[in-house]
């Protein structure tokens, strides 16, 4: 029997199987988002809130509690970058992105997740998926071209280049990872004014 | 007009998580029917399209609407039971009386049985009907790969395409996986149901 008859056969059998009907789930459900609400976000009354910003305030009043709140910050990169599309003008511009976060580029169809880590002192890796954007054939509109990976010097320029089968660039993506100094974490926590209630 | 699936997922994001009940119904029966026949439980078929919800609903920030919500739905049910049944399979390994329920009886099952024949009634309602229930015995003693993949296309009437993107693998993948499961039933059903698969 030809393939499409199988199926065609198979689809006549199989249209008189029904569907198992479960018992309503929503309730089920409910319960277990609502536990799942409650673990993320307690309920808070506002005198609550009014004493974690007093907790807040009096551990940065204490000497040496800013220095360690600066060091258990993430580490951010600001990282220059450019990147260039076959014969096209380079676009360039900064990249600032926490240690591991994955950051966006895009450049026409062509998306870029950038994802730059923290190796040592003196190192960092950066990791960069290449996506095409543009509509597939199979329909689809994300298809991943190349995942390069490479280890780089903190504040040397790192150069990924992708080539066609006939050793074209198609893509060249320029970046140098520069840590952030921590001194130049700045901020500031000022009370806010209630809100009037309205009533 | 109906809410798109796309909306009301806006919707909950928005806070109105009251909301995510509309998608709960929607997509229920299939979770549902997905997870039965992978498991062949009731009872874990309610538990694990169940789980698959909360999941949702706790990673809804993270789904990506050009992905169809019930191929995200589809792709969620999937693990979660994969993972039970591995951990069932796991647990069949170890030596008895460990893991057994409580009371040493086996454990329950809730596959649906063919109905019996009755006096010798042949009419085509009971013929299509006894066609069927064959079919999902023979559905159910499908490795969980080609089941998953038959059911999802005959039984939910999902394009190769979709199941590609929720199963992971290529659409050429997906169509040899329903083929196989096709030559199998083929060959289980063919010797009493001539008149549809010779």
């Amino acid at each position: 029997m030809k393939n499409n008859d199988l199926e065609k056969n198979f689809d006549i059998a199989c249209g008189n199987i029904p569907l198992k009907q479960p018992r309503d789930l929503w309730p089920g459900v409910f319960s277990g988002t609502k536990e799942h609400r409650k673990h993320k976000r307690p309920a808070k009354t506002f005198w609550a809130v009014g004493f974690s910003t007093a907790a807040v305030l009096l551990v940065l009043s204490i000497p040496g509690a800013s220095e360690s709140i600066k060091n258990g910050l993430k580490l951010i990169f600001s990282s220059a970058y450019s990147l260039q599309m076959g014969g096209k003008t380079p676009e360039s511009g900064t990249l600032f992105s926490a240690d591991g976060e994955v950051k966006e580029i895009r450049a026409g169809d062509i998306l870029l997740e950038v994802r730059i880590m923290n190796m040592d002192e003196y190192g960092a890796k950066i990791e960069v998926s290449v996506f095409d954007t543009s509509r597939q054939p199979d329909g689809s509109v994300k298809k991943l071209l190349q995942k390069p990976m490479l280890a780089t010097r903190k504040g040397s320029k790192a150069k990924i280049m992708v080539a066609d089968n006939q050793g074209n660039p198609v893509y060249i993506f320029t970046i140098t990872p520069s840590e952030k100094d921590p001194n130049a974490y700045t901020g500031s926590l000022a009370p806010i004014s209630p809100a009037p209630t309205g009533r | 007009m109906d809410e798109t699936d796309t909306e009301i997922v806006d919707r909950v994001l928005s806070g109105e998580t009251d909301a995510f009940k509309h998608l709960v119904w929607r997509h229920q029966q299939l979770l549902y029917d997905l997870s039965f026949r992978l498991t062949g439980d009731t009872a874990e078929a309610e538990d694990i399209a169940q789980a698959a919800f909360i999941k949702m609903f706790s990673s809804l920030s993270s789904y990506k609407k050009e992905l169809a919500f019930r191929n995200w739905a589809y792709t969620i049910t999937l693990n979660i039971a994969r993972n039970r049944l591995k951990r069932r399979a796991i647990l069949r390994f170890l030596p008895l009386g460990i893991f057994s329920p409580a009371d040493g009886k086996e454990e329950e099952r809730h596959i649906q049985e063919p109905m019996e024949e009755e006096g010798g009634r042949h009419d085509a309602g009971c013929a299509a009907q006894d066609l069927s229930n064959a079919l999902e015995k023979a559905i159910s003693a499908l490795p969980e790969e080609l089941k998953t993949a038959f059911v999802m296309c005959h039984i939910h009437k999902n394009q190769v395409k979709d199941i590609s993107g929720i199963l992971g693998i290529t659409p050429n993948a997906v169509s040899i996986r329903i083929y196989k499961a096709r030559e199998k039933l083929m060959k289980e059903l063919a010797s009493k149901y001539q008149e549809h698969f010779c």
